[in-house]
């Protein structure tokens, strides 16, 4: 197992926003997280290499990356593990790129050896489909375009050749056709680079079509977790079956959906028992007891509800 | 809030109470002169002393602070006013309304300003509002700048082309939903303002043609005690430390206004 | 029954030098929703701020009910937007962040006076009522509400002139998926009961697709292809359509 995150908790003052996070990533896959704003995903993501603004604080857990919990690593060993094993790219290229340097500068910034520096970065733009700038050295962020500078951020968390790459929404802020030319090129280097991935976006139409297992995020706990397929045809929290039915299509002309009502709850305000009760179409008075656990649903696919058995063979009873 | 703002709020409130208790605080009256006791050092009768009339020096400071406030609120207030209104008119119209306001900015702020009012004040007589109203017209320019530069932001917004699509008419969308909302800049500027005008107020009173006496302002007291500053300490000390703590109190005031409104 | 004409509408940014609108033409007729989609920069959003006259048009016409929107006076074009309303992307940038909500709603009835005094109010909590809010967010300041809240209020805003068109501008591209299915079905909702006409601009097929009768489909500016939604979708013409639809991952 590359990446072993193990009952991670991260508090903000009092309040916790990551509640007990379990996720394993294996060497060469992609682990979806999906989850609404402010579900705790992104920090859970930033977490990885602790770097959580200050203000809050990982209050427990572990994660082990290689074997070695980097929660307990000095800060060298730290700044080792980020430049060289594991790198991210976020939602907005423009502000991710510094904007006074050129693209040649930043991603010579991330390669491990800087000897042959230029063959390499002509190697690494190639790579990434922007052969247009290789020899231009003396380009700067702003002249490109949003999409070209999202492949010039992935350009750079690949250049030391990580073993793990974090995406936050990295296809967020921009349109469908690039939107899906990134995808596309991320599937292509994960599986040049036998990378790992943890792919984390709001966007489950995206999720669906480039993770090999998917977590689903909700008020700082995994709801739902397993291989994708599975979740795909047998979704086993009723939040996991809300998202799916509010996706928008065309063959779901005119009808309404069968959305989720409310709103999702704060973390200084959670309700007792399970977290989604306030907004469950099929709760019953028992999931007020106590917050539920993890359970299997089949093999290699979890899930917090209690109901998975009445929700199980799609059977679902009202209360 | 940050102890420096609180220490800000402080100074200014202490200020504004004494200023407005005045005919209270004040254990004689400002103007009566007393020949038997001329400069006398600070003592339990006088606790600041007399100056060179016998005046007590603690009661004229007093209602020195009445006019220097006076002087800082009202010469600021008619800058706001004036800065306020043609900084929202030239960011909402833009084009030729802005070029013409800018271009008048840009001549403004091309004079030197104390000169210019030492001109003004040259020619027509040195009374207390005339003084206000020169330093108001004359420090009006930096708000109407920061002003034009948000509303230029603000009528972007969406919330702004909303309120037009509901038929609102310009002033209203000015008056209630532009300036409101670009306050926040203004008013850090507005308190240092306040500063800056008790500064300019106290120099122009220094150089004896400010609040002229027998009216006391700190400025005026501090020009008199220039004269005998041998004979006199108290005379140039308390004035000068009361339009030095004042400034600074509506300097760091103004700070934390930035700190806390432009954060959020 | 044609509700609006456009014809041959254009505009140039002159700082930027990009036709953000050239040559639109095109007519939406009563009770239908009409999608208008296209990516970011095409000219979507700037083609709904020149129907309302939000931004002044280079050339062109608009006609509603006979009247050349672009030729009526201000005046008159004041008492026209009481028919034709908009609702914005971003919720958190469409309220007056210093406002109560009451005061947002009941604005509207401030500026056309022709409701006064508790009728006002009543008016405010029916409108909250119609878009799921209740008479608790009369006093609640646009800054506490969450994204949601925010668009309904938005939407109630744009319901209190009784308006009979209303262009929704990518109204909920910011939300999260569930809040987004529970605005649409307020939309959908809403347009049927009230037999509204809807110029609904996207940039997400899946949200076009599911809201919308007809569909324009927009590329710099121009349009590339239109037709019904069953048309676009099923048999696209262009290329452009066919990219779109590759790309945005409906299966």
């Amino acid at each position: 197992m590359l990446l072993q995150i193990k009952n991670l908790k991260v508090g903000y003052g009092n309040i916790e926003v990551v509640r007990g996070v379990d996720l394993n990533i294996d060497k060469g896959e992609c682990v979806g997280l999906i989850g609404e704003s402010g579900c705790g995903k992104t920090t859970v993501g930033l977490s990885i290499t602790k770097l959580i603004p200050e203000r809050r604080g990982i209050t427990s857990g572990e994660i082990l990356f290689e074997d070695r919990d980097i929660l307990k690593l000095n800060p060298e060993e730290l700044r080792n593990i980020r430049s060289k094993k594991i790198s991210y790219v976020f939602q907005e290229p423009f502000s991710s790129l510094n904007p006074v340097f050129t693209i040649y500068e930043q991603i010579k910034e991330s390669l491990e050896e800087k000897d042959n520096s230029d063959s390499q970065i002509a190697e690494i733009l190639k790579s990434v489909g922007l052969e247009k700038i290789i020899g231009r050295k003396n380009v700067y962020p702003h002249e490109l375009s949003g999409g070209m500078q999202q492949r010039a951020m992935i350009g750079m968390a690949v250049a030391s050749k990580p073993s793990l790459v974090v995406l936050d929404e990295p296809t967020t802020a921009l349109d469908v056709t690039i939107q899906r030319q990134i995808l596309e090129l991320i599937m292509e280097l994960k599986n040049k680079m036998n990378l790992s991935i943890l792919f984390i976006s709001h966007d489950l139409r995206i999720v669906f079509s480039i993770a090999d297992k998917i977590g689903i995020m909700y008020a700082g706990k995994i709801v739902e977790y397993g291989l994708k397929e599975k979740i795909i045809s047998n979704p086993g929290h009723p939040y996991t079956m809300g998202l799916m039915d509010s996706i928008p299509s065309f063959e779901h002309r005119k009808k309404l959906f069968n959305a989720i009502g409310g709103k999702a709850p704060l973390f200084s305000d959670l309700p007792i028992g399970c977290k989604f009760y306030p907004r469950c179409k099929f709760r019953i008075d028992k999931c007020l007891e106590k917050e539920p656990e993890l359970e299997n649903v089949s093999s290699g696919h979890v899930s917090r509800c209690i109901r998975i058995k009445d929700m199980h063979y799609g059977v679902i009873k009202n209360k | 809030m940050n102890k420096l703002t609180i220490f800000g709020i402080c100074i200014v409130g202490f200020f504004i109470i004494i200023a407005i208790f005045a005919p209270i605080l004040a254990p004689y009256n400002p103007g009566q002169i007393d020949i038997e006791n001329i400069l006398t050092a600070p003592s339990s009768s006088h606790i600041f002393g007399t100056d060179s009339l016998g005046r007590d020096l603690f009661s004229r400071m007093v209602y020195g602070a009445r006019i220097s406030l006076m002087v800082g609120f009202i010469a600021v207030g008619i800058a706001s006013l004036i800065g306020i209104a043609l900084g929202a008119i030239a960011g909402y119209y833009g084009k030729w309304v802005d070029g013409i306001i800018m271009r008048f900015i840009d001549i403004m702020l091309c004079f030197p300003t104390f000169f210019l009012i030492l001109a003004v004040i040259a020619l027509l007589e040195p009374s207390i509002i005339n003084i206000m109203v020169i330093i108001g017209a004359t420090s009006w320019m930096g708000i109407a700048r920061l002003m034009r530069a948000e509303i230029l932001s603000l009528k972007e917004r969406d919330f702004i082309y909303a309120e037009r699509s509901i038929g609102a008419s310009d002033l209203r969308i000015i008056i209630r939903h532009l300036i409101p909302n670009a306050m926040a800049p203004v008013l850090v500027s507005i308190t240092l303002g306040i500063a800056g005008a008790i500064l300019v107020e106290s120099s122009l009173s220094f150089l004896g043609i400010g609040v002229q006496p027998p009216t006391p302002s700190w400025g005026n007291i501090l020009s008199e005690g220039k004269a005998v500053m041998g004979a006199g300490w108290w005379m140039m000390l308390f004035p000068g430390m009361a339009i030095f703590i004042t400034v600074l109190g509506y300097n760091l005031l103004g700070e934390g206004i930035r700190e806390r409104l432009l954060k959020s | 029954m044609e509700l609006l004409k456009i014809s041959n509408l254009y505009k140039t940014f002159k700082k930027h030098k990009v036709s953000a609108v050239d040559g639109a033409s095109f007519s939406i007729f009563k009770g239908e929703v009409l999608g208008l989609v296209g990516e970011s920069g095409c000219g979507k959003t700037t083609l709904a701020k020149l129907i309302l006259r939000l931004i002044d048009a280079d050339k062109g016409s608009i006609f509603y009910k006979d009247k050349d929107l672009l030729k009526i006076s201000h005046s008159d074009m004041r008492k026209t937007r009481k028919s034709l309303q908009i609702i914005f992307q971003d919720p958190y940038a469409s309220l007056d962040p210093r406002m109560r909500i009451g005061e947002v709603i009941e604005e509207v009835y401030d500026i056309h006076k022709d409701v006064t005094g508790r009728e006002k109010k009543n008016k405010a909590i029916e409108l909250l009522e119609t878009v799921g809010l209740g008479e608790t967010y009369l006093q609640r300041l646009s800054s506490e509400l969450s994204g949601g809240e925010r668009q309904r209020v938005g939407i109630a805003r744009a319901l209190a002139t009784d308006p009979e068109f209303i262009i929704c501008d990518e109204p909920v591209s910011s939300l999260d998926i569930s809040i987004q299915a529970q605005i649409l079905n307020l939309l959908i909702d809403l347009q049927k009961r009230k037999n509204l006409t809807y110029l609904f601009i996207s940039h997400d097929l899946g949200v076009i697709g599911s809201i919308c009768d007809r569909v324009i489909v927009m590329q710099s500016g121009k349009f590339v292809e239109s037709g019904s939604c069953e048309t676009i979708f099923r048999n696209p013409k262009h290329e452009y359509t066919k990219s779109l639809l590759e790309s945005a991952l409906l299966s």
